[in-house]
């Protein structure tokens, strides 16, 4: 009754729209990866079909063992986020914390910092000449070195664990109470109540925040690029393989990125499988109560939940306080100062223009086009709008890198030749952040009753008009708070830019990496703390605009 | 104000007939209402006309013009929705004002049309709020201003009253009939209220199965209903399939040409009297036993079953003799055959008398 109801008022303008995102995405979205997808069949030299880029994948050392380390820094980065992000969820849910609040605003701003920053900040901590290993080393202690495989997992872990513990503690929230006092009075209770009952009911929660681990995890290129050393992952040797394959055909580098797009669409399918049979109808929940804390059990659950929270915000603590230390050049000479603002002023005044710039281009076109993709996917049931929903996960899938290459191999000649421009960094941001943006509008939207767009049509407003003065104000929260959301992402976006950046399109996110790599940590600092700023600001914003605050982070 | 008429109209989802053959004609002035249990096709002929739905075949003919292919906005058709619909961004005045901004008024017109409006649905002191700032009541009237003050050739409501409580859709199912008939606007309302329907309607359709089943005056509706659906989804009514010219053994005198076997006969539970001594000249008595009393204030009601287990509800006035028969109880039902009317056996057999 709702949906397809607007159908015969609306043939030409929501009809014309219809099409005009099905061309979009296919423009910016389909192909993109499909010429990523032939290029991977074709001969380097040649250009004729061949196999031999997927079987060199799998069968030469350099290949294999990055798609060994891909998967074991992805898997163990996602065990390792389960197991910082449930007990925190846990703790929360059931508990009277103090400070919670604080706790969760944590969580998101870990999420919303982007893994390169935790990188090198963690060297900054732990590394061969970090703050920690020196103090320690002072006292004669050895640490573990903190590059190659544990650091990246330490890292992913830590990055990612806010997935996990904001999408479980809202399931643990969502428990009827009722279902785990009917375990108790079966006699199942403790321990066993939670493995049995409770567990199992948030299944579904923390396997969907682990595939969002997942998928990040084997898709960042920061973290391994800066921290990795010897470990290779998929997209730190497809950055590699583009780069020396500059100006020739990027084959190697485009099958790099459909093996990674295939281990993330089968990540998802999986668990898709696992969910398949666990759907629990949920009925008008009885919420529990969170129980008091006392002596030693409050100590230690307070003690596991900070330390969990702040553990995922040292990164953000170290690069504040680094930007403020004194420096000469790349060494930094006791003290404080604003050396390292006053470099970001005269070297880099460019890349912080051209991050904000960028982010607020792609916004802007977020804003609009996922109004009326929300409006399609919501209101028009018909099997085209089921698509477009479906299709709103796909850039989830891509690794920023893959869909970089797959731009450049596509829009690189005569009239639609982007290659360079603005333009392009603006468009990969676009489509990479488009579903946030639809996903936000969309859920608001889903309030709206379709009988108010329904009055203003009888009333003789066309579907254009009705759409611009009844829903748009309605659902103006929604665009807002996704707005805010792909702000986030779009300022924080490395891995996609630093493929295809030039001299004149250098962004935050990029400067930083190249000053990380050329040892220049106070720069990188000072530009961190800059993104680390904006990004909370707009963290402030959608929880104050929002009544679901930590959900819309997820 | 319009007269409308709906000729052929068909509509079907899959294999699903929503509609089939539907031809009304809608006097001008006529407060029209279709009827029937959820599902029926109702509300799917009703945003037919509004054009919110496409049809697949037929004419929706407005004094004398086919609007049926016309996009919903330009058909100029009023519509008041069940859940009222009211822009919460807005104001009240804003809200009636919509319609008249987009056919272009002249703004002193728009605003003395709207305080007009408001005053005749009692909302003038509401104008500058908005809509939150109001009860279900009245944001309903809001709706009936927003559509009435554009001067629609037609006015459709979707079930208007049915999220208010019990009194005040009493109330104001009075006050839509009285400003619908004081501007004489053709107005065709959806409702699966049969009391509703009733008490506010020139003409009831009675739908089921997406087909009409009668379309009448309310009194024809409830004393001569077409067929044994109308019987029975208007007003309550006891049917009691007929054995050998019988009930339980007791024969029942029948107009010639009517079966014995094969049809039910209908006896309102109004009709219906519960007889301790000798039944009145005329009556045809069944023997029955008390199941329940239940005493509402304006009058009682009994359930009982007869000796072959056929259960019957009857209306009585109330009387305290009546309410101290204790359960299980044996007495005799009394109806007057002239006023029992005789169905064909199915959900929508014939009348036979």
């Amino acid at each position: 009754m709702t949906g397809g109801s607007l159908r015969l008022s609306a043939p030409s303008f929501w009809t014309w729209i219809m099409i005009a995102a099905c061309v979009m995405l296919g423009v910016l979205l389909f192909w993109p990866i499909l010429s990523v997808f032939i290029i991977s069949f074709e001969d380097a030299d040649t250009g004729r079909f061949t196999l031999e880029n997927y079987i060199q994948i799998f069968t030469r050392r350099y290949y294999v063992s990055a798609l060994t380390n891909t998967l074991i820094v992805g898997v163990a980065g996602m065990l390792g986020a389960c197991l910082l992000g449930v007990p925190l969820a846990f703790c929360m849910s059931r508990f009277q914390l103090r400070g919670r609040t604080l706790i969760s605003t944590m969580a998101v701003l870990t999420l919303v910092s982007p893994p390169f920053i935790g990188a090198y900040a963690w060297i900054m901590l732990l590394g061969n000449n970090g703050a920690i290993t020196n103090a320690l080393g002072a006292i004669g202690i050895d640490i573990p070195s903190i590059y190659g495989m544990a650091g990246i997992i330490l890292i992913f872990s830590l990055k990612f664990f806010p997935f996990i513990y904001l999408m479980t503690e809202n399931a643990l929230n969502g428990i009827n109470k009722s279902l785990e006092d009917a375990a108790e009075n079966l006699g199942c209770s403790g321990w066993r109540r939670f493995r049995k009952v409770t567990l199992p009911l948030v299944f579904p929660a923390v396997s969907t925040g682990a595939i969002i681990s997942f998928v990040l995890s084997i898709a960042d290129f920061g973290t391994p690029a800066i921290i990795g050393r010897g470990v290779r992952t998929l997209s730190t040797i497809a950055y590699t393989q583009y780069t020396s394959e500059m100006g020739g055909t990027p084959t190697m580098a485009v099958t790099i990125s459909m093996v990674m797009i295939a281990i993330s669409m089968l990540a998802l399918l999986i668990q898709r499988r696992m969910l398949a049979k666990r759907r629990y109808a949920s009925s008008m929940t009885h919420k529990r109560q969170r129980a008091p804390l006392h002596g030693a059990r409050s100590v230690l659950v307070h003690g596991v939940s900070y330390g969990i929270a702040l553990a995922g915000m040292v990164p953000a603590f170290v690069v504040i306080w680094t930007s403020f230390l004194a420096t000469n050049g790349p060494v930094f000479s006791g003290g404080f100062g604003l050396d390292s603002y006053r470099r970001i002023m005269a070297e880099a005044p460019d890349a912080v223009m051209n991050s904000f710039i960028f982010a607020l281009c792609a916004v802007a076109l977020i804003a609009v086009v996922s109004s009326l993709l929300s409006f399609i996917v919501v209101r028009r049931e018909s099997f085209i709008s089921g698509l477009l929903d479906l299709i709103l996960m796909v850039p989830y899938l891509v690794p920023g890198v893959v869909m970089a290459i797959g731009f450049v191999t596509t829009f690189n000649s005569g009239w639609y030749n982007l290659v360079g421009t603005a333009t392009m960094i603006i468009l990969i941001v676009f489509i990479r952040r488009l579903p946030y943006g639809v996903r936000s509008t969309s859920s608001v939207l889903r309030q709206v009753k379709p009988s108010i767009e329904e009055a203003a049509i009888a009333l003789g407003a066309s579907p254009a008009k009705t759409f611009l003065k009844i829903t748009v104000p309605l659902i103006m929260p929604g665009i807002i708070v996704g707005s805010l959301m792909s702000f986030i992402t779009a300022i924080n976006e490395l891995s996609s830019t630093l493929i295809v950046y030039t001299a004149s399109t250098v962004t935050m996110p990029v400067k930083i990496y190249l000053s990380v790599v050329d040892g220049e940590f106070g720069v990188a600092a000072a530009l961190s703390t800059v993104l680390t700023v904006s990004t909370g600001l707009c963290v402030f914003l959608v929880f104050r605009l929002s009544e679901d605050r930590e959900a819309n982070f997820v | 104000m319009a007269d409308v008429h709906l000729k052929r109209v068909r509509k079907s989802y899959g294999n699903v007939m929503a509609l089939s053959e539907i031809n009304i004609e809608i006097p001008t002035g006529t407060f029209f209402t279709l009827l029937g249990p959820s599902g029926c096709g109702k509300t799917t002929l009703l945003r037919a006309i509004a054009g919110f739905h496409t049809h697949d075949s037929g004419e929706i003919v407005v004094n004398g013009t086919d609007i049926g292919k016309l996009p919903a906005h330009r058909r100029n058709v009023g519509m008041v929705f069940q859940d009222y619909a009211i822009f919460p961004h807005v104001t009240v005045r804003e809200n009636v004002a919509f319609g008249l901004k987009e056919r272009k008024v002249p703004r002193a017109e728009i605003t003395r049309r709207v305080d007009d409006i408001l005053e005749k649905v009692q909302l003038a002191a509401y104008a500058d709020r908005m809509p939150h700032a109001l009860s279900g009541g009245q944001q309903q009237r809001v709706g009936l201003a927003r559509a009435l003050v554009v001067q629609p050739t037609l006015l459709l409501m979707d079930e208007p009253l049915s999220n208010l409580d019990a009194k005040l859709r009493v109330d104001l199912r009075r006050e839509l009939r009285a400003v619908q008939q004081s501007m004489d606007m053709t107005t065709v309302y959806v409702t699966h209220d049969q009391e509703e329907a009733l008490a506010m309607s020139d003409t009831v359709c009675v739908m089921y199965g997406g087909v009409i089943q009668q379309a009448a005056a309310p009194w024809e509706i409830y004393h001569s209903p077409a067929n044994r659906f109308v019987a029975a989804f208007v007003g309550s009514n006891n049917f009691i399939p007929l054995v050998n010219g019988t009930i339980a053994g007791v024969p029942v005198p029948l107009a010639p040409g009517i079966p014995g076997n094969g049809a039910e006969l209908a006896l309102r539970p109004e009709n219906l009297q519960i007889v301790t001594g000798t039944p009145p000249e005329g009556m045809v008595t069944l023997p029955a036993t008390l199941d329940q009393v239940a005493f509402t204030g304006r009058e009682v009601s009994v359930a009982l079953h007869l000796e072959n287990g056929q259960e019957v509800q009857a209306i009585c006035a109330p009387d305290p003799a009546l309410l101290g028969l204790p359960r299980g109880a044996r007495t005799q039902l009394a109806f007057d055959p002239s006023r029992a009317q005789v169905f064909e056996s199915g959900v929508t057999g014939r009348r036979l008398s």
